[in-house]
């Protein structure tokens, strides 16, 4: 079998083996949700089910963005930092005074952000926002000439354009890093990096629904999210080890670039927790119209930067390569 | 809206206002089937007024449905101002008339009064319970009452 494989583009074999494995998870995880009627495992299932349905979505968009080269994949991540962007300042209060720099934000900043990585311009496309943003957005409020709150709503919006466009904006970044191998190597580790943080986000949130309602004396939260941590952890890195030979990355790197995108994952999953913790549910506006988007990314938006550093420091084709 | 509804049911705007330019006027018209008050106190006719409100009288709850801002105009976003005396009116010229509070939400955030381009944040609209006035209820106390059942909305 694996001979039979060999000399097959590795980027269609990533892709096909993905197809493969989420047509199976969906006929299985359709044809238990017809037979199951145990109350937790129909909620697990519901879970898991929602999650593979993403899972299609992002494998067409990814299938969108491989065929139309950069500008395809630069048009699809920018369109899911303006939705993603859109829902966080939602549930985030703003004031009346925020109107223009929001504009801004929305309007010319996040669209910046990638053209410059559409054009390659990596110097800019790196501090554009954490220098020239985060000068320009108290400056732009301090003309709308309202006080009120000024350094906390400043802080709430740099949040927002970090999280929502420069973060996840290293993801499709991987595209443009010149490693050996060709430009497919990068739309691959793409794959493997959102398939990796997928998988952990998926493992973390079954292992809780598992255990939830299982009677515990310790702090609960605790317990759970220690269990779903070595799920997660064991689930990927052993499926990171399994795919490194679709990346640059020996069998031991790939182990550990794996349990680094777990752990940045995670620490996506917890700090939204608080969010959520700190701001209840995501206004209503939001769930009525769809569930979270903010949740089902914000892991790829702490594990994409992380990722994205270590791979163009570690295994680029050496220096003078524009990105 | 679906189109049967849309063609039953109609703002209520300040003729004043939304005639001004051509522009406005085509929108106030032909997109939303507005019915125009002239405000005798922004340079229209009394005359004029009165004769509006008993044709939106005539047809309101039989023939078409009336989408009107208590609040007179736009709001600051933070607070809701108090509400102007024309839907103490219209129930009392109206006995029985159902007025259903609509609360829309995040619209101040998304275009504040006086600014031109929005930003596109999400907007969520909650209906609640109709109110009618009750038999012999003043004035203050049912616009208090339309008042307060748009603030429980906006608490939900």
């Amino acid at each position: 079998m694996l001979s039979l494989l060999k000399g097959t583009d590795p980027t269609k074999l990533l892709f096909g083996g993905i197809l493969l494995l989420l047509s199976l998870t969906s006929v299985v995880g359709w044809a238990l949700q017809r037979m199951l009627r145990h109350e937790r495992a129909a909620e697990m299932l519901k879970t898991l089910n929602a999650r593979v349905r993403l899972w299609w979505a992002m494998c067409g968009v990814f299938a969108v963005a491989a065929l139309t080269g950069g500008l395809g994949s630069v048009l699809v991540f920018g369109f899911t930092s303006f939705l993603l962007l859109r829902e966080f300042v939602t549930i985030t209060p703003t004031r009346k005074g925020d109107h223009r720099t929001l504009f801004w934000v929305f309007f010319i900043i996040l669209p910046l952000q990638y053209y410059l990585l559409w054009t390659g311009w990596y110097g800019l496309f790196i501090i554009m926002i954490p220098v020239y943003a985060f000068l320009f957005i108290p400056l732009r409020m301090a003309l709308a000439g309202d006080a009120h709150g000024f350094l906390e709503r400043a802080a709430k919006i740099q949040w927002a354009l970090m999280i929502c466009v420069y973060c996840i904006s290293h993801a499709p970044a991987l595209m443009k890093i010149d490693f050996e191998g060709g430009p497919r190597v990068g739309l691959r580790l793409l794959l493997y990096l959102c398939l990796l943080v997928q998988v952990n986000d998926v493992v973390q949130l079954m292992t809780a629904r598992a255990l939830d309602g299982v009677p515990s004396r310790n702090n609960e939260s605790e317990r759970f999210r220690a269990v779903g941590l070595g799920a997660g952890l064991v689930v990927s890195t052993g499926l990171g080890m399994a795919l490194s030979w679709a990346t640059p990355f020996s069998v031991l790197q790939s182990a550990a670039m794996s349990v680094l995108i777990v752990l940045m994952g995670t620490a996506g999953t917890l700090c939204y927790a608080a969010i959520v913790q700190d701001r209840g549910r995501p206004g209503v506006v939001v769930v009525a119209t769809r569930p979270s988007m903010t949740q089902r990314v914000i892991s790829l938006c702490f594990a994409a930067p992380v990722f994205f550093h270590i791979a163009r420091y570690y295994f680029t084709a050496g220096p003078g390569a524009p990105f | 809206m679906p189109r049967e509804l849309r063609r039953i049911t109609r703002p209520v705007a300040a003729g004043d206002y939304w005639l001004k330019s051509g522009l406005r006027r085509y929108l106030v018209r032909e997109v939303f089937n507005a019915i125009l008050v002239q405000r005798p106190a922004h340079g229209g006719h009394l005359r004029d007024a009165v004769k509006a409100i008993d044709d939106t009288l005539a047809g309101m709850g039989d023939t078409y449905s009336l989408i009107i801002f208590p609040e007179g105009t736009r709001g600051d976003g933070y607070e809701m101002a108090p509400f102007k005396g024309g839907i103490y009116a219209l129930a009392k010229a109206k006995p029985g008339i159902e007025l259903v509070p609509v609360f829309m939400e995040n619209l101040s955030r998304i275009l504040p009064k006086g600014e031109l381009l929005p930003v596109p944040l999400i907007s969520s609209i909650s209906f609640g319970k109709p109110i009618t006035l009750a038999d012999g209820e003043h004035k203050k106390d049912f616009l208090g009452r339309a008042r307060q059942a748009i603030i429980d909305l906006q608490n939900t």
